[in-house]
């Protein structure tokens, strides 16, 4: 109970009082907390995939480098890749919708709080288990996107993808949770007068994001049965000896993969389209149809999937196909980057480390769209497909598109997060030194790409000559790191020593600056009643009062052992699995089966 | 600080093009280059490529240099007053999503003409060759010609070329930039019927001759980094001329006797700095074709099966699918080649390799006729001197992780070690390396 004691103890329901410390972050329920945990995990992860990046670049600094092992090289880059999308972009996002999407529609929690506590157990797990491949020597090493036949055990024989298949399939359920979660809680719990379309973009982009992720994880969550089924079991669909066809994992993967893409990118575009009108004092330029953009986007993401596989024979008509749709797919994206100059035109526009973030992201994108119509050119991507054109186009997307917009986020929100300000003038330095390394690891890689130089490949030829641009590549990946190093550096100490910042230091738009930084546990002291778009420019006065006065009576759920208890039963279910008898994943179905019970019957 | 930040982004720019205009002046000096293709097929792909970069990259320019001009334009200036708040504009909106639309209506037609353009069926007159990807090496395979090649492969100037791609074991890719873009080698499911549900076809014609290099480009297990080929282009001389020696081998006994008169012949030839031929030297020896009657087309030998872990072919089990060509032994005296030969065909060597001319008819490894032309050992693993030979054949671990080759000490892909002794190995590498 959760009930706030000193200003409502009448309504406080009889339950055992919130613990505190430790036992409070594993048992809480608290969208803010958990928000938290998943950013503070998420960036844990980043800094990982990062050195795992490192590791990478160190070896490919010169050719016919023996500084790893091909295996461990084909381990690292498989972990970075996994790692980068599994275990950082997609949780970071989530960090980001959970500690923001309730207070950005005016609701005081998740639509199911247990759930989301269990969606980061889980995931945490997970990730955990993903990574304790490393400890017996036998992380996952065939690549992110697990090409069958490869992934069988006559050519992996290992543990390397068991610890895949199965690491996938936990970290998917925490997904598939999270986004059941986030549809409910924008369609449900939207405050008074905020009609669908008076939601914040960045909530709107949570709400596609949510849909692509209960309808595309499902489809990976088949892709990986058949997989793990053939390792353990002995199917054989993708044994071509017995019938089975290892074009049909392509073709589930990329049908996951490419949503996927989205579910990385459009929690970007939220948040950019947040970060830039606050900072240019102008409202967000043609706000419906940014939201209409992002939908299609969702939709028409779905009809390109094969644009990853142009190399693999599909036929003239397939190709033309998934070439018009993914050229198709350019035009909502090209009316957003259009929008956001369109914002900042004639505003008034203040460049702080947020803002600087904002513009990077608008500028770097938009190189990762055109190297992506230059992909959707289907006879010369056969050209480019499986080389590091694609790897630079990739990372201007997600590098430039996602990470830039996160670090953004960062110090938008850190105020909210903590009420106080991340410092400026580092933030500034450490922008122009991960912006300029960002572009110098990347952009050499559209040309070393083009000059005949293959992906996943831990050594090359000296007599390809691309020594030179590599060693740019490698030294630009440092200058990131120092980038990456000046933000860990600033987030830490700004956690203790930072500026106070009030309840609104941009003086934004949205509900969330209502609040006081940090919110309040129950967010608004009274759920407020919106009229406009921009509450907090128009209406601010009734809306501040509200959310900072007196709180209402309210009921608030308990904190919850259940669903770590349960989280760890799931897990269990899925990595016993790799158990020597057959009997012994049953022992995790049943703790989940006791979590789940404990958990009905857990009073509210 | 803006005007800082201009230079810095404009810096930027001017950068990246200079890396591009350098990297298309230098575009001779990178082998595996895709900007200047030597056959119509990269140039048909290239041209698409240009048209949508000119598009792209102009939209692309557009949008950086207004981004530039807005955060400088509008940037906050003390004494500015409140922005007006613009909502939208209807017509701007409608005019940035029109203007795109008809741009990629320019950039998908000739896309699309170009995607049926390349893929049309192979013409009658075409030299249609088998390429088939195992781990982690090439097969050529010429069914008109009845000739097998490993890792290096010929191909006449000027006439249609079909290759038809499918793996014995994991997906591969096959690309060789010069030619044109990649297709994936993928294992063929057992249907019933002539279906080849996932063989691929490229289709080209070289018009430049020379040697390319190319490689695996899709991910396929521990060595994908070292699974790389050279396809030859020469006139059509050479090539019946390289069918030729291909089909009866280099070492007849002709060409044994030649050898047993020339004291010294077994030195690496034309090596002593121990460096292999660059790759754009091994241009064909010029040797008249043999015109006998023998030199009929040979039949294939079976196609290599899938890699089988724990699978031990008995050497004994292979007969020869021909009579042996010239006697194992040549009387007198014997030359190191000679009797690397010997070994060569008395071991297991011959389980997995075929060399045209002899009884080594293996078909699980690479063939090895004229091994002694090719720059690589191990397809790509390291240079063809005497040294690295040697050391594949005692180690092939050493120089690629996960081969199926055995070496003298330790197993691999089923075969026991194949416990030569360095004496051996010195002569078997002496031999195979004076195959030319």
């Amino acid at each position: 109970m959760a009930t706030i004691e000193a200003h409502a103890p009448a309504h406080a329901h009889a339950g055992p009082a919130r613990p505190t410390g430790i036992r409070d972050w594993i048992s809480t329920v608290d969208h803010k907390k958990i928000g938290i945990l998943y950013g503070a995990t998420a960036l844990f992860f980043f800094l990982v995939g990062g050195i795992e990046a490192l590791l990478i670049r160190i070896q490919l600094a010169k050719p016919e480098n023996a500084f790893l092992s091909p295996d461990v090289y084909n381990q690292i880059f498989t972990m970075h890749g996994t790692t980068m999308v599994f275990l950082v972009g997609m949780p970071i996002a989530v960090a980001f919708f959970n500690y923001l999407v309730p207070l950005q529609i005016g609701a005081r929690d998740v639509a199911f709080p247990r759930l989301n506590a269990l969606s980061y157990w889980i995931f945490l797990f997970g990730a955990l288990f993903m990574n304790a491949s490393f400890l017996f020597g036998a992380a996952p090493n065939g690549g992110w996107f697990g090409y069958a036949n490869l992934s069988s055990t006559q050519y992996s024989p290992g543990l390397n993808m068991d610890f895949w298949g199965l690491g996938l399939q936990i970290l998917g359920v925490a997904s598939i949770m999270g986004g059941v979660n986030f549809i409910t809680t924008i369609i449900n719990m939207r405050a008074p007068g905020m009609r669908m379309m008076r939601v914040p973009l960045f909530s709107w982009m949570a709400l596609v994001t949510s849909f692509l992720m209960i309808t595309a994880l499902p489809v990976l969550a088949v892709a990986l049965f058949l997989m793990t089924f053939d390792r353990f079991w002995g199917t054989r669909f993708f044994d071509v000896a017995a019938g089975g066809d290892p074009v049909i994992w392509q073709h589930l993967f990329w049908m996951f993969g490419h949503p996927e893409v989205y579910i990385l990118i459009l929690p970007a575009f939220g948040i950019v389209s947040e970060i830039i009108p606050t900072n240019s004092r102008k409202p967000l330029f043609g706000y419906a149809v940014m939201v209409y953009s992002g939908v299609l986007i969702g939709i028409i993401g779905w009809g390109v999937w094969a644009h990853h596989m142009f190399a693999t024979g599909m036929g003239p008509i397939a190709d033309a196909f998934f070439t018009i749709s993914t050229m198709i797919i350019a035009i909502p994206t090209g009316v957003k980057i259009f929008n956001w100059l369109a914002t900042m035109w004639g505003g008034k526009i203040r460049f702080n480390t947020a803002m600087l973030y904002a513009v990077g992201m608008v500028a770097t994108f938009t190189i990762g769209g055109i190297s992506g119509v230059m992909h959707a050119t289907s006879p010369h991507n056969l050209q480019q497909t499986d080389t590091y054109f694609v790897i630079a186009h990739f990372h201007y997307v997600l590098v430039g598109g996602l990470v830039l917009a996160i670090f953004g986020a960062l110090y938008h929100w850190f105020p909210k997060f903590t009420g106080r300000f991340m410092d400026e003038r580092l933030g500034k330095a450490g922008f122009w030194i991960y912006f300029i390394g960002f572009n110098m690891t990347f952009m050499p890689m559209h040309w070393i790409g083009l000059l005949g130089m293959p992906r996943r490949i831990f050594t090359y030829g000296a007599d390809l000559n691309l020594e030179g641009l590599n060693q740019l590549v490698t030294a630009g990946a440092f200058i990131q790191a120092i980038g990456v190093i000046m933000l860990f550096t600033n987030v830490i100490l700004s956690l203790k020593r930072g500026q106070k910042a009030g309840p609104n230091p941009w003086h934004a738009a949205t509900l969330e600056w209502a609040t006081e930084s940090p919110p309040r546990e129950y967010n608004f002291a009274k759920i407020p009643t919106v009229h406009s778009r921009e509450p907090l420019w128009v209406e601010a006065e009734q809306i501040e009062k509200d959310a900072r006065g007196e709180p209402e009576p309210m009921h608030m759920p308990p904190n919850s052992y259940w669903p770590i208890f349960t989280a760890v039963g799931v897990t269990l279910s899925c990595v016993l699995f790799m158990a020597p008898s057959w009997w012994e994943p049953l022992i995790g179905i049943a703790w989940t089966f006791v979590g789940v019970v404990n958990w009905a019957y857990e009073p509210t | 600080m803006s005007k800082f930040r201009f230079r810095r982004v404009g810096g930027l720019l001017t950068l990246a093009a200079l890396f591009f205009v350098a990297a298309c002046e230098a575009g001779g000096d990178f082998p595996q280059t895709t900007f200047r293709p030597a056959a119509e097929l990269g140039e048909k792909q290239n041209a698409v490529f240009y048209n949508t970069t000119a598009w792209t990259v102009g939209i692309m320019l557009l949008v950086e240099v207004l981004l530039l001009y807005v955060i400088w334009r509008y940037r906050e200036k003390p004494s500015q007053p409140h922005p007006e708040q613009i909502h939208g504009n209807t017509k701007l909106e409608i005019a940035w999503t029109v203007i795109p639309s008809i741009i990629v209506v320019l950039i998908a037609v000739p896309t699309i003409l170009t995607i049926f353009d390349t893929q049309k069926p192979a013409p009658d007159d075409a030299l249609r060759i088998e390429v088939i990807g195992h781990q982690w090496w090439w097969e050529f395979r010429y069914p008109e010609e009845g000739v097998v090649a490993g890792n290096e492969f010929y191909v006449p100037v000027n006439r249609p070329v079909e290759l038809r791609l499918h793996s014995a074991d994991v997906v591969h890719s096959f690309w060789i930039p010069k030619l044109g873009g990649k297709r994936d080698v993928n294992p063929q499911p057992a249907v019933t019927g002539d279906r080849e549900p996932h063989t691929n076809q490229i289709l080209f014609t070289a018009h430049e001759e020379g040697s390319f290099t190319g490689q695996c480009a899709e991910f396929c297990g521990e060595s994908h980094a070292i699974m790389r080929m050279i396809v030859h282009v020469v006139s059509e001389a050479e090539y019946d001329a390289w069918i030729e020696q291909m089909r009866s081998g280099t070492t007849s006994s002709d060409m044994l006797t030649q050898l047993a008169r020339t004291p010294g012949a077994t030195a690496p030839v034309g090596d002593t700095t121990g460096r292999a031929p660059e790759v754009g030297d091994s241009a064909p020896p010029r040797t008249q074709p043999q015109v006998e009657p023998a030199a009929s087309p040979q039949p294939l030998p079976a196609p290599a099966p899938a890699r089988q872990i724990g699978a031990i072919p008995a050497p004994t089990g292979m007969p020869p699918s021909r009579p042996e060509v010239p006697a194992l032994m040549v009387p007198g005296a014997q030359t190191d080649a000679e009797l690397g030969r010997e070994i060569f065909l008395s071991k297991t060597c011959v389980a997995c390799h075929a060399i045209a001319g002899t009884r080594a008819q293996g078909a699980l490894g690479p063939v090895l006729t004229r091994f002694g032309t090719r720059p690589w050992v191990g397809a790509g693993a390291a240079r063809n001197t005497q040294a690295n030979v040697e050391q594949w054949i005692r180690d092939p671990q050493s120089l690629k992780p996960g081969t199926l080759m055995p070496g003298a000490h330790t197993p691999g892909g089923g075969m026991p070690p194949t416990n030569l002794t360095d004496e051996e190995i010195r002569l078997i590498a002496t031999y195979l390396r004076s195959l030319k």
